[in-house]
C-alpha cells in the first residue's frame, strides 16, 4: 500500500492505494465518485475519462500512484460551486444528453478543450472528443453543446497543482539506480510509463509481474535539439511530440505521426518509449523515427548504450532490450527542407490501428529527387525503410517512370521478404498506390 | 408543428452531474457479487463439473448451477426455449453454466478460472447453409426455427410482365448493440422478504414474470425495478442479469450484484442476425416495380429470443416502402451454434432496407430513370396497399419524406470520387400483428402535483420526457407540477417493452387517454379557474386519490399463417436519407460528408429527441455499413469493435414531416428505428454512385471495398 495525496475536484486529498491499483477504482470506490464509468477498461471508449491537470486521460489504464502530487477533475467539478458550468447548461440545452453514460467523460474532455481553445471550429470539437465514444446521440448536439459553451465564460475554477513540486519517495517518483535494482532483482517485473500497452495486456492476461513506474524519472522527459541531432526523452507523450513546435520544424512526419496516435487521452498518456519498446508492427512512431535515422539510448547500471531502432526492434512486439534495462532517450536527425508527412490507413478516423502506415522525408527539385526517404509500418513484421529502393532513387528525375520502377521495386522486396501473406491481398495495391502518390507529391 | 410544451429532457440534469444512478454504481454494505461461468465450447455434453477448487477459494460463498433453481431452469421472450443455467449440453461459445457468488467481484472471477468442466464436444453446425443438410440437430424439433411467408398477388405473373429483372445476394453479419453502459443488476430483500431487482433494463414486468417462474414463487413476492439504464437498443430485453442475481439473493438472502464488463458483454449478448437475402424485383420500362421475390435466410444461434419477430419482420418489411402488386417473400430463420441472435434496433430491417433500397437504384438505372424519381412513382401513399395487403388509411408521409430532401438532390454536384445515394424506409409501428397493449395512470400526489405513474423504460432515448410533455400538453400544466413514477413493477402497470419504436406512440397514447379523463375531474374540481392544486389534493387526502387509468392497444389483426395477409401494424413511421460520400480509391476508405434525413413521426413532441434519434441512427447507420462487423471467436472487445467515433461523422440535416396518426398521441408514431433503417441503405447507394462499384456485403470497410474496386473496376 502506498499513500498518494493529490488535489480532487479543487481540494488536498490523500489516501492509501495498492501498488498497482487503477484510478478509476480508486476514484469510485475510496472517494465515492461514481460518475467516472467502466465502459471498456482497455482505453477504448472514454467513460472512465477524468482529467490530469487538466488534460483528458483515461482512468482505466492510469496507476493511481502516477497521481500523487497532481491534479485529478472529475465532472463534479464544473458545477461545484453550486451552480451549473456553462457547458453542463448548454448540453441540457442542446438535447445532447440521452442515456446519459458517456456525458460525464465528454463534458470533460470538452471543458479540457475550452480551456485552450476559445473559439473552436466543428473539427477542433470533435478530435477533442474523439476518444469518447457515444452510442445514443451521433455526437452532432454534443458538438453544439460545445460551440454553444464556447460562446461565453469556461474556465470553472483553475486550480492545477505543478506537477512534480512534491517530493515524495515511492516507485512513482523513481530514481534511476532504484529501477535498475528493481529491474536486476525482479526479472518478471516489467517497464511502465503511460500504461496504455501494459495495462490492458494486463487485463487480458498476457502479463502477470510486477510493473515498474519509470514515468517520474526526470531524465526522461524533455525534447532538446543538440547538434542537429533532436533528443527525446522516452517518457515523452505522444501529445507533447505532436505540439513540439522543434519536432515540427525538424520532423514533420514524427510530429504528424503522434497526432494520430488513439484518442487525445491515450496521446496525453503514451509516451514514445512505449510505443518503441512495445514495438507493435503498427506503431505510429516508428516509420518516422526510421526516417530520422532513430538511434535508441538505452540505460542500465553499466551505463549507457546506443543501438539504431531497426535493430532495436527484431521481431513483432520484441526489442533487444534488456530486462535490467530501460530505454532513455531517442535521438533523431532534424531535416530541413523535406517534404514530410505520414499516412495512416485506418478502419476508423480516431481510436484506430494502422492497417498500414507509411511515412516519408523527400528532399526534392522540380525534376530531380535528391534524398527520399521512405518507412512503412503494419505491413512486414517490422516497420521497415526500403534503403535499397531510397538508394535507387537518388539523383533521379522525378518522372512515372522511375517512380513507378521504386515503387515496384519496392513492393517486390517485401514479397521477397515477408512471402505473399493474405493481408497483402489488400495492403500492396494500397502500398502502391499511396506510394505513387507520395512521389509524385 | 410540434406540441407547444417542449421541456429540456427531465433526466439531463442527473446525467450532466454525474448523479445519474446507474444499477453498476449501488454499493451496500456486506454486498456480495456474482460471476457467471461460461461455455468455451461451441456444442458439446457436458460430462462433469469441479467446483472444489472454487469452493474453497476463501471469499465464496455460494456456487449455483442448474440444481439450485427452485423452479424453472428456463426463460425467453417469445418461448422458453433457452436454460438459465446448462444442465447436460451446451449450444453456443458464451452460455451459462454456473454461477459463483462472492465476497467480492475479483474473488468471484478468480473462483471461475477454478472450475474445471468436462466437455465433450458433437458436431458444430456452423452457418444456416449447413443447418439446413445437418445431421447435427440442434433442437430436437429440427434446425429451423421458423418459416414466415409473405404472399400477395401472383408473382409469377408479375415477373412474366417486367420488362426488367434484377436478382442480387445481399449479405450481412452479426453486430453488437454497443451500449456504452454494460449489463448490471443488484437484487436484495427487502424487509418483508420479497427479491428486489434493480437492473438496467427495458422492461420490468416481464423480468418479474420470468423470476417468478424461475424461483417459483408469486408475482407479488418479487419488485423490479428500472436504474437508469445507459443504453438498450434491443439488447437488454432479454434475461441479461435479472434472474441470475434474483437466483443468488434467493440463496444467499444477502445483496448481490452481478455486472458484466465490456468482455463478457460482447460475448454474452444477443446479436443482429446475419441474414443471406436472394432479392429479384420485376418492373416494367417507365419504372413501376410489379414483382418482389424474395428469399431470406437467417443465422438465429442457438436459442430463440427474438428470432421469429425478426424472421417476421424482415419479412413484412422486404418490399420496402413501395406499394408492390406482386410479392412473395419466404423468409427462414436457422439454429446454428453461433451466438444467439436477437432484437437489435431495426429487427432485420436495416438489413432489409441495404436489400432494396439497392435493388431500386438498380432497377432506376436499368430503366435510365433518377434514384428519386422512382422512388416516388413506387411511395406509399394514403390508399396503397402493403405487401401484407393492409390499406393504409392515414399517417402516410413518404412521398414527402422524399420531397424534404428533393432540393439537395437535385442541386447534387458529382465531383471525382465522390457519390450520393438515397435510402428510404418503411416501419411499423409495435409488435407484429399481435396484442402489445400499455397502460398509463395519472392521480394526484401528496406533495401538491399530479402524479404520472408508467411502466415505460426510458434507456436514453426520452420517453419520460415525451411522456410528461404529452400530459402537461392535455391538462394544460407546467412539468414542475408533474411527479413521474415509473419503470417499477409495484407501482406502475405494464407498459411493455421499450422495444419497436412503441413507447410514444403507445405509451403515450395511454397517458394521453388517462390524462383525458384527469382533465374532465380537474375540470369539475375548479382546476382551471385558480390553478390550486394543492386544493384538490387537500380536498381528497382522506377519502383517497382517484386513479385514472388509460390504456392503448393499436388495432392490428393476426396474420394469415400462410400469405401473411393481415394488419401488423396500425401505423408506419416512413423515412428518407440521402448521404453524400467521398471513396479514397487508393485505400478504399469512404468518409461520410453529409446526411440530409427525413421522417414522418406523426407529430413531433420533443423536437430536439427526435433529432437526437435521427442524429445517433445516422451514427449506427454508418457503423453497419462501414465498420461494424462482431467475428465469433475474435471480437473481444472495443479494440476490435468499432463503433463511429465523432470524427467518423458527417454534418447532418435532419428535416421532420408529420402526417398526423389518428390514433397516436396529438398524431405521433415513433422514430427510435427509423432513425437507423435507411442509413446504410443509402451510404450503399452513395458509395455505388461514387465509384461505379455496388456493395453486395457489409459492413463495406476498407478492404472490402478496395476488393471489389481492383476486381470489377466498373460496374453494377
Amino acid at each position: 500500500m502506498k499513500t498518494i495525496a493529490f488535489i480532487l475536484n479543487g481540494k488536498e486529498v490523500s489516501c492509501e492505494v495498492e501498488e498497482e491499483e487503477l484510478l478509476i477504482n480508486t476514484l469510485r470506490e475510496r472517494f465515492n465518485i461514481k460518475s467516472v464509468k467502466e465502459g471498456c477498461g482497455i482505453g477504448e471508449c472514454g467513460a472512465c475519462t477524468v482529467l490530469v491537470n487538466d488534460e483528458p486521460h483515461y482512468s482505466c489504464l492510469t496507476l493511481s500512484s502516477k497521481i500523487d502530487g497532481h491534479d485529478v477533475k472529475t465532472v463534479e467539478f464544473l458545477n461545484q460551486s453550486g451552480r451549473l458550468h456553462p457547458l453542463q447548461e448548454s448540453f441540457i440545452k442542446a438535447g445532447a444528453v440521452q442515456c446519459g453514460y458517456c456525458t460525464p467523460g465528454m463534458l470533460l474532455s470538452a471543458y479540457s478543450l475550452l480551456l485552450k481553445k476559445r473559439e473552436p471550429d466543428i473539427h477542433s470539437i470533435r478530435e477533442a472528443i474523439s476518444g469518447n465514444l457515444c452510442r445514443c446521440t451521433g455526437y452532432q448536439q454534443i458538438v453544439e453543446a460545445v460551440t454553444e459553451a464556447a460562446k461565453g465564460p469556461v474556465e470553472a475554477e483553475r486550480t492545477v497543482k505543478t506537477p512534480g513540486s512534491e517530493n515524495k519517495e515511492g516507485l512513482y517518483k523513481a530514481r534511476k539506480e532504484d529501477v535498475f535494482k528493481i529491474l536486476e532483482g525482479q526479472k518478471q517485473s516489467r517497464v511502465i510509463a503511460g500504461g496504455t500497452d501494459i495495462l490492458v495486456k494486463k487485463r487480458k492476461g498476457e502479463f502477470d509481474g510486477h510493473l515498474v513506474d519509470i514515468s517520474g524519472i526526470e531524465g526522461l522527459k524533455g525534447i532538446r535539439e543538440v547538434d542537429g541531432r533532436v533528443i527525446i526523452g522516452s517518457a515523452v507523450t505522444h501529445t507533447q511530440i505532436n505540439e513540439s513546435p522543434v519536432i515540427k520544424a525538424k520532423a514533420a512526419s514524427l510530429s504528424i505521426a503522434c497526432g494520430t496516435v488513439g484518442s487525445p487521452q491515450i496521446r496525453n498518456m503514451g509516451t514514445i518509449g512505449g510505443n518503441l519498446v512495445n514495438a507493435s508492427p503498427a506503431a505510429d512512431s516508428i516509420p518516422p523515427l526510421l526516417i530520422h535515422d532513430g538511434v535508441c539510448i538505452l540505460a542500465s547500471r553499466n551505463g549507457l548504450r546506443n543501438i539504431p531502432l531497426e535493430d532495436f526492434i527484431i521481431a513483432p512486439y520484441k526489442t533487444s532490450i534488456d530486462s535490467s534495462e530501460i530505454l532513455e532517450s531517442i535521438e533523431i536527425t532534424g531535416l530541413d527542407g523535406y517534404r514530410e508527412g505520414y499516412r495512416k490507413v485506418a478502419k476508423r478516423a480516431a481510436l484506430a490501428i494502422a492497417r498500414l502506415s507509411v511515412a516519408w522525408a523527400i528532399k526534392e527539385t522540380d525534376t530531380v529527387f535528391e534524398d527520399v526517404r521512405i518507412s512503412i509500418g503494419s505491413c512486414t513484421p517490422m516497420p521497415f525503410r526500403p534503403k535499397d529502393v531510397e538508394v535507387f532513387l537518388k539523383g533521379k528525375g522525378k518522372d512515372d517512370r522511375v517512380i513507378k520502377e521504386a515503387v515496384g521495386l519496392i513492393i517486390q522486396g517485401i514479397v521477397e521478404k515477408s512471402g505473399m501473406r493474405k493481408s497483402y491481398v489488400y495492403k500492396l495495391p494500397v502500398l502502391e498506390g499511396l506510394l505513387m502518390e507520395i512521389l509524385r507529391g | 408543428m410540434p406540441i407547444s410544451r417542449y421541456i429540456d429532457r427531465i433526466d439531463a440534469l442527473e446525467k450532466v452531474t454525474g448523479k445519474a444512478a446507474y444499477a453498476g454504481d449501488i454499493y451496500v454494505e456486506g454486498m456480495l457479487y456474482a460471476a457467471i461461468l461460461r461455455s468455451k465450447r461451441p456444442h458439446a455434453l457436458i460430462r462433469g463439473i469441479n467446483t472444489d477448487k472454487a469452493l474453497m477459494l476463501e471469499g465464496v460463498k455460494k456456487v449455483l448451477t442448474f440444481k439450485d433453481i427452485p423452479g424453472k431452469n428456463n426463460f425467453g421472450v417469445i418461448k422458453k426455449d433457452q436454460p438459465l443455467f446448462a444442465s447436460d449440453r451446451v449450444r453456443y461459445v458464451g452460455e451459462p453454466i454456473l454461477m459463483v457468488v462472492a465476497e467480492r467481484e475479483a474473488i468471484a472471477r478468480q473462483a471461475l478460472g477454478l472450475i474445471e468442466v468436462d466437455y465433450e464436444d458433437i458436431g458444430v453446425v456452423k452457418d444456416p447453409f449447413d443447418s439446413m443438410k445437418s445431421s447435427v440437430l440442434i433442437h430436437e424439433n429440427g434446425n429451423l426455427l421458423s418459416l414466415r411467408k409473405v404472399i400477395k398477388g401472383d408473382i409469377e405473373k408479375g415477373l412474366a410482365e417486367s420488362d426488367i429483372i434484377i436478382e442480387r445476394q445481399y449479405r450481412t453479419t452479426w453486430l453488437d448493440h454497443a451500449f456504452l453502459e454494460t449489463e448490471a443488476g443488484f437484487g436484495y430483500l427487502d424487509e418483508k422478504g420479497r427479491v428486489v431487482v434493480v437492473s438496467s433494463t427495458q422492461n420490468v414486468h416481464y423480468k418479474r414474470k420470468e423470476i417468478s417462474r424461475i424461483l417459483n414463487i408469486p408475482e407479488e413476492d418479487i419488485r423490479i425495478l428500472q436504474a437508469t439504464t445507459g443504453g438498450g437498443f434491443g439488447g437488454k430485453l432479454d434475461m441479461t442479469v435479472e434472474c441470475y442475481v434474483a437466483l443468488a439473493v434467493y440463496h444467499t438472502k444477502k445483496p448481490v450484484m452481478l455486472r458484466f464488463n465490456r468482455e463478457e458483454s460482447f460475448l454474452s449478448n444477443t446479436k443482429r442476425h446475419p441474414l443471406y437475402i436472394n432479392y429479384k424485383t420485376g418492373a416494367k420500362n417507365d419504372g413501376t416495380i410489379l414483382a418482389v421475390k424474395v428469399d431470406i435466410i437467417g443465422d438465429t444461434g442457438p436459442y430463440i429470443s427474438y428470432g421469429e419477430t425478426v424472421c417476421l419482420r424482415a419479412a413484412v418489411h422486404a418490399t420496402g416502402p413501395y406499394e408492390v402488386p406482386h410479392v412473395h417473400v419466404e423468409s427462414r430463420m436457422f439454429y446454428t451454434n453461433n451466438p444467439v441472435c436477437g432484437a437489435m434496433r431495426g429487427f432485420g430491417v436495416p438489413q432489409m432496407a441495404f436489400a432494396h433500397e439497392s435493388q431500386m437504384d438498380l432497377v432506376a438505372s436499368a430503366c435510365g430513370i433518377d434514384p428519386f424519381d422512382i422512388r416516388f412513382k413506387n411511395g406509399l401513399r394514403k390508399g396503397s396497399f402493403t405487401a401484407t395487403s393492409q390499406r393504409l388509411e392515414a399517417s402516410v408521409g413518404y412521398l414527402e419524406t422524399l420531397r424534404m430532401i428533393e432540393p439537395y438532390w437535385r442541386k447534387r454536384i458529382k465531383t471525382e470520387g465522390r457519390g450520393f445515394g438515397i435510402g428510404s424506409m418503411f416501419y411499423g409501428m409495435g409488435n407484429t400483428g399481435i396484442t402489445n397493449p400499455s397502460y398509463g395512470h395519472v392521480t394526484l400526489s401528496e406533495d401538491g402535483r399530479i402524479a404520472l405513474l408508467t411502466g415505460v423504460c426510458d434507456i436514453g432515448q426520452g420517453s419520460d420526457t415525451v411522456l410528461i410533455q404529452i400530459l402537461c400538453e392535455t391538462l394544460d400544466i407546467d412539468e414542475k407540477d408533474v411527479m413521474l413514477i415509473r419503470a417499477d413493477t409495484d407501482l406502475t402497470k405494464d407498459a411493455g417493452s421499450t422495444s419497436a419504436s412503441r413507447q410514444t406512440y403507445i405509451s403515450g397514447r395511454a397517458v394521453f387517454n388517462a390524462a383525458l379523463k384527469m382533465r374532465d375531474f380537474l375540470e369539475t374540481e375548479g382546476f382551471y379557474r385558480d390553478r390550486d392544486i394543492k386544493r384538490i389534493v387537500n380536498g381528497y387526502k382522506d377519502r383517497g386519490f382517484p386513479v385514472f387509468e388509460g390504456f392503448f392497444d393499436p388495432p392490428t389483426t393476426s396474420l394469415d399463417p400462410e400469405t401473411s395477409r393481415g394488419t401488423p401494424y396500425a401505423t408506419y413511421a416512413y423515412a428518407t436519407h440521402m448521404t453524400e460520400v467521398e471513396v479514397e480509391r487508393i485505400t478504399g476508405y469512404t468518409r461520410v460528408l453529409r446526411v440530409y434525413a427525413s421522417h414522418d413521426v406523426g407529430k413531433a413532441i420533443n423536437v430536439k429527441n427526435i433529432k437526437g434519434q435521427v442524429y445517433g441512427g445516422v451514427a449506427m447507420g454508418i457503423g453497419l455499413a462501414l465498420m461494424e462487423e462482431y467475428i465469433p471467436g475474435e471480437t473481444e472487445s472495443f479494440d476490435n469493435y468499432y463503433i463511429p467515433t465523432s470524427m467518423d461523422m458527417p454534418d447532418i440535416d435532419v428535416f421532420i414531416v408529420e402526417d398526423e396518426e389518428p390514433t397516436g398521441p396529438f398524431g405521433a408514431k415513433g422514430v427510435g428505428e427509423p432513425a437507423l433503417i435507411p442509413q446504410a441503405a443509402s451510404i450503399v447507394n452513395a458509395i455505388s454512385d461514387a465509384t461505379g462499384v455496388r456493395p453486395y456485403e457489409l459492413p463495406c470497410h476498407i478492404e472490402r471495398l478496395k476488393q471489389r474496386l481492383q476486381t470489377t473496376g466498373s460496374s453494377l
